[in-house]
């Protein structure tokens, strides 16, 4: 059964209160909640004006029933005051509540109907009917009155907090432009809606403006700030030929965008759908709510009617004339202090606010139950190549060969790598700018996917051969034909890998390295960040055999990756992390997609998994105890200390209780923020002192 | 009022797309995830 996703009830799927939006379906409960659903400014701006006419009203009928001794038109006044708050500040119950009976479900705003109604309806016969088995004056429209605008109240701050809580998703939606300035085939320049874009389309993108949609630089260079999306800080240059990623910020030059993904396709909405998805989902921390809320509503009437006949039955009994009122106060309180909306919101909450967290730290939880699973980690199986090392290789080694220089061999490969942008290009530029080598210029450049790069410089024949080797590569620099030299490349052991196995050993979480490296390659590495348990030698197929076998053996496990060729074994992990979820979020493998490549995140996620679900523990066991606790004193429980007087404004503590409640849950799921904050910043200053010694670690 | 929670996404199970794992019955809410939960059901039932 779907859940209403602004206030988490359940819903059965045969409403016709359902909204399609971005090609999901979303199922609601009440009108109120599918209107606050599709345009929330709105929505929040009449439930104000609600909240005024209520306060304002309910105040001097407040005064009135207290403070003044019984006049003749004292309950025709305090029925002109309450009028407006029923009908008016309290419809959106009624049409709450009928929704509900129409999907023969039960909620909240059934109770609050039932709770306002009763005591409303009551006090309209005291007042007109004047019955004489009813003592004059006993009207309870302050009870009326008053829990409606304490109930609305209390919505009104759940608005708000949960609208802080999905601030981070809000705020990747903002950065894509409302407008795009689209490359028409004449060559001019429009601007139109960015939904109107679709794949194919040309758009310019100027300096300061971010990417309207995933594509390609079809001209024009820039560098372009992609913080938002992997929280990288330096700015990356886009030239022809490069994919740029929607949202991401053009900084310096105007860029010609080829488009690929447009609208919900592109990375923004992809990411957004997915923090969303994981706040619509439940783990199986929320079986017990779950339980608990299928059978709350009934069960609280049930109550309700049976504590009232009660007290009817005692009273009339006792031949007290309480028995004509009282037993209606406290079908009130029952039904108004019973909260179901805190065991709804004790999960979703909490997920909305834990994904949103999650992707302000880089990462993109894909579902809630790998948050559960999370939580439960005690092994992380970190794959070597892409995860504890960093992407691209560096030159580790040049051999010259008799006849040539080191500078021979480094400024040939350079001059015919500066037209490329293979890996290892790159990291032959980067070492020849480094040591101040020339690269002269070259002629008739051809590079062969696989094999290698080929030209002339200085009119001699160069040819480059790359070959990759498990663990690094090599490359074969032939002059004329003639074998000139070879260049080792190696990747580079990230900076926070020692510090990342460390913090996991502190929290006493075994670790695992698997590679194909040779073993004692593998071990030299491994004892370098302080690994002990070492797979050697395995082929990618393996890895997932080696997952299973500690699952096996008792171990929930934690496996990073890069996605590329160990996709069975994330699958296979309780939990899969891959490591810079690049474009295709979505379809990436894993649970977890880390956006950057900081390393730090694989000890944050298990910290965020571990708190969110504490959280909802908390929660629901607050809203459970709560329920629990307060109804049976509705009901009267209290009554032999505090006698019946406790009725003449136990109705109102009911609505004050009830509006805390929920807020109550809401306001704790947004402690999280800051707790899950503090806990991380605790154990990067606890770790910080970690150095590595020397330069750079080189395999 | 029956509910089941789909094991490898969290979201609401439906009654036609049903998988049996060590005797027990699993719904789920598309095609997807139990596919996804075939390749290995321990992760999710554990």
């Amino acid at each position: 059964m779907p859940t209403d996703p602004v206030c988490g009830m359940f819903v059965p799927d045969s409403t016709d209160l359902v909204y399609e939006k971005d090609g999901e379906k979303y199922y609601f409960c009440s009108t109120t909640c599918l209107e606050t659903f599709k345009s929330p400014e709105v929505e929040i701006s009449k439930l104000r004006l609600k909240i005024i006419v209520a306060w304002s009203l309910s105040i001097p009928v407040l005064l009135i029933t207290y403070l003044t001794g019984y006049f003749a038109l004292k309950d025709y006044l305090l029925f002109a005051l309450a009028t407006p708050v029923q009908i008016y500040s309290g419809r959106g119950f009624y049409y709450g509540a009928w929704n509900s009976i129409k999907q023969r479900t039960s909620n909240m705003d059934l109770l609050v109907a039932l709770g306002t109604t009763t005591a409303y309806l009551f006090s309209i016969a005291v007042t007109f009917a004047k019955p004489s088995f009813i003592p004059a004056g006993s009207v309870y429209f302050d009870a009326s009155s008053f829990i409606i605008t304490l109930i609305l109240t209390g919505t009104y701050v759940e608005t708000l907090t949960k609208a802080r809580a999905n601030s981070a998703a809000t705020k990747l939606l903002s950065i894509i432009p409302s407008t795009v300035h689209i490359l028409r085939e004449d060559g001019t320049m429009a601007d139109e809606g960015t939904e109107f874009l679709k794949k194919g389309d040309r758009v310019v993108v100027k300096p300061g403006e971010n990417m309207p949609a995933d594509g390609t630089v079809s001209s024009g260079s820039s560098e372009v700030d992609e913080s938002m999306i992997t929280g990288e800080q330096m700015p990356v240059l886009k030239k022809t030929g490069d994919s740029v990623t929607s949202g991401t910020l053009n900084l310096n030059g105007a860029l010609t965008v080829l488009v690929e993904k447009a609208g919900s396709d592109s990375t923004v909405r992809k990411i957004y759908s997915l923090i969303q998805m994981a706040a619509s989902g439940r783990t199986k921390v929320q079986k017990a709510a779950d339980t608990f809320a299928v059978w709350f509503v009934p069960v609280v009437l049930s109550a309700a009617i049976a504590s009232s006949l009660f007290w009817f039955i005692y009273l009339v009994y006792s031949g007290s004339t309480l028995s004509s009122f009282v037993p209606v106060l406290v079908f009130v309180s029952v039904v108004v202090i019973a909260c179901p909306c805190a065991i709804g919101l004790a999960g979703p909450i909490t997920l909305l606010i834990s994904s949103n967290v999650s992707f302000s730290n880089g990462m993109v939880i894909k579902n809630p139950n790998a948050l559960d699973r999370l939580s439960k980690v005690s092994r992380v199986i970190l794959d070597k190549t892409g995860t504890l090392t960093e992407r691209n290789p560096v030159v580790e080694e040049v051999i010259p060969l008799s006849g040539f220089t080191l500078e021979d061999v480094m400024s040939y490969s350079s001059a015919l790598e500066a037209f490329s942008n293979h890996p290892i290009g790159n990291a032959i530029n980067a070492y020849t700018t480094s040591h101040g080598i020339e690269t002269p210029d070259a002629d008739n450049v051809v590079e062969t996917a696989g094999v290698g790069i080929t030209g002339t410089v200085s009119g001699k024949s160069i040819e480059i051969i790359r070959s990759e080797e498990a663990g690094g590569s090599n490359v074969m620099v032939k002059v004329d034909g003639r074998a000139a030299g070879t260049i080792r490349l190696n990747y580079v052991l990230r900076a926070d890998a020692v510090e990342l196995v460390k913090s996991l050993k502190d929290a006493g979480i075994k670790v695992s390295m698997i590679t194909g490296d040779k073993k004692e390659e593998a071990d030299r590495l491994a004892e370098m960040i302080g690994i002990t348990d070492v797979h050697s030698d395995t082929h990618p197929e393996d890895k997932a055999d080696i997952v299973s076998e500690y699952q096996k053996s008792g171990d929930y496990v934690l496996y990073v990756g890069d996605g590329i060729n160990d996709s069975i074994a994330l699958e296979t992990a309780d939990v899969g992390m891959a490591m810079g979820g690049g474009s295709d979020i979505a379809m990436a493998s894993g649970d977890i997609i880390l956006l950057n490549d900081d390393l730090m995140n694989i000890r944050s996620a298990l910290i965020i998994g571990n708190m969110t679900i504490r959280k909802i523990r908390q929660n629901i066991g607050w809203a459970i105890g709560y329920n629990s606790v307060l109804i049976p004193v509705a009901a009267g429980i209290l009554v032999p200390l505090t006698g019946l007087g406790i009725y003449s404004f136990l109705p109102i503590l009911s609505a004050l209780a009830m509006g805390f409640s929920s807020t109550s849950v809401v306001l704790n799921s947004l402690l999280l923020r800051g707790n899950i904050a503090g806990k991380l910043k605790t154990k990067i200053t606890s770790s910080g002192n970690i150095t590595v010694s020397g330069n750079r670690l080189v395999h | 009022m029956k509910k089941n929670i789909d094991p490898v996404c969290g979201m609401d199970g439906k009654d036609d797309i049903k998988a049996e794992y060590n005797g027990k019955t699993y719904y789920f809410c598309a095609q997807g995830c139990k596919d996804q939960f075939l390749k290995n059901p321990l992760k999710y039932t554990r």
